[in-house]
């Protein structure tokens, strides 16, 4: 598909954005140096703080695949959801806000990941179990303790879709064209909307 | 706030904050510029807030300001050269070049729907937005639906080819 293409309908103009932007995000996230911006940051507020390390470049946005900014884009809106939910619930145990905020780490480290191209598929596997985890415990303190849940987060949804957003991505040397991985996450997204319709459970 | 929570505030959101001026009109060095000023503020005002959750805004909110007041004149922060080989090179000016014209199409909207529109691609729930925006949750979704409109429309009519995605 292109944005020449007349048939293009709102979701594809959607994907066509969330794509881009993510692709900004990892490109200059890549191509910024963090220390010099935090030195400058000190300097424009007049107040000391220590220096950071520098984060290394990897290999770069030039190797992130659809799927991978795909999945950078989805855990960057989780996240948001994560947050947003919690605004709207009001005061929150301590522990649950520790178990949010520990899950948001992990998935913005595994974004980190994403596009720095050091992602392997096992790596975003495990970090996406204990995220699961993480949430699973949070909402058992929410349900018991405030009478309240994640269940309109859909958390099991958002990391089952940034799980195969990862897996589409593949290693990040071998990407396919973001078009074919766009319309192979399409067709995956398509047929698990058709399993769930048919009658499978969708978790929590 | 300790160092290293700030510093991970500052990798979290310093390019997307970039992206979403961007989006408002600012050229890279002014949304580069204008996000440092914001997050000089951040520094200067992280022990006054306490709830992680309202960085996001708060620095949506100020960077947008430091925009407009548009009164840094320290130089921006230097972005490295691009150390990629040709053919890396090429598919990166490629990108660039899409990124460039889906940013000039949003920032050439009108400036309500351009501001609603960019918190929408933010992440943003209507609710926010119209909380953020001081508007009807209505006029969000109507705000989302005229941009839409609008940005196919412009590309129907623009000949320019933007090529794949890939």
């Amino acid at each position: 598909m292109t944005f020449d293409d007349p048939k293009f309908d709102d979701t594809e103009l959607d994907e066509i954005l969330r794509v881009t932007r993510a692709r900004f995000i990892a490109r200059t996230d890549a191509d910024f140096d963090f220390e010099v911006g935090l030195d400058d940051v000190q300097e424009r507020a007049g107040l000391p703080f220590a220096r950071v390390p520098a984060r290394p470049h990897g290999s770069g946005p030039g190797a992130l695949s659809a799927g991978a900014a795909l999945a950078c884009a989805d855990i960057e809106e989780f996240v948001l959801v994560l947050s947003s939910d919690l605004i709207s619930s009001g005061p929150l145990p301590d522990l649950v806000g520790s178990h949010l905020q520990r899950a948001a780490d992990v998935l913005l480290g595994l974004r980190q990941q994403l596009t720095a191209g050091t992602a392997s598929e096992a790596g975003a596997k495990a970090a996406i179990a204990s995220v699961r985890d993480t949430l699973i415990q949070a909402d058992l303190i929410l349900r018991v303790e405030v009478g309240a849940s994640l269940d309109g987060a859909d958390t099991d949804a958002w990391l089952r879709r940034i799980a195969e957003h990862v897996t589409s991505a593949g290693p990040a040397q071998e990407s396919q064209p973001a078009q074919e991985s766009l319309r192979e996450a399409r067709r995956r997204q398509a047929s698990n909307r058709r399993r769930k319709e048919g009658g499978q459970s969708g978790g929590r | 706030m300790d160092e290293e929570e700030f510093a991970t505030l500052y990798r979290r959101h310093r390019s997307a904050l970039v992206w979403y001026l961007r989006c408002q009109g600012a050229s890279q060095a002014e949304a580069a510029d204008a996000v440092q000023d914001a997050f000089a503020e951040a520094l200067r005002a992280a022990d006054e807030i306490r709830d992680a959750r309202a960085w996001g805004a708060w620095l949506r909110t100020v960077a947008v300001r430091c925009y407009r007041r548009g009164t840094s004149a320290i130089a921006t922060v230097a972005e490295p050269p691009d150390l990629a080989g040709p053919d890396a090179a090429a598919a990166h000016a490629e990108r660039r070049q899409q990124e460039q014209r889906v940013l000039a199409l949003i920032a050439g909207l009108p400036q309500q729907q351009r501001r609603v529109f960019a918190l929408h691609y933010e992440g943003w729930s209507t609710a926010e937005i119209s909380t953020q925006l001081g508007m009807e949750q209505a006029a969000v979704r109507q705000n989302v639906a005229r941009a839409r409109a609008a940005l196919r429309q412009w590309i129907l009519q623009n000949p320019v080819s933007l090529g794949e995605l890939s």
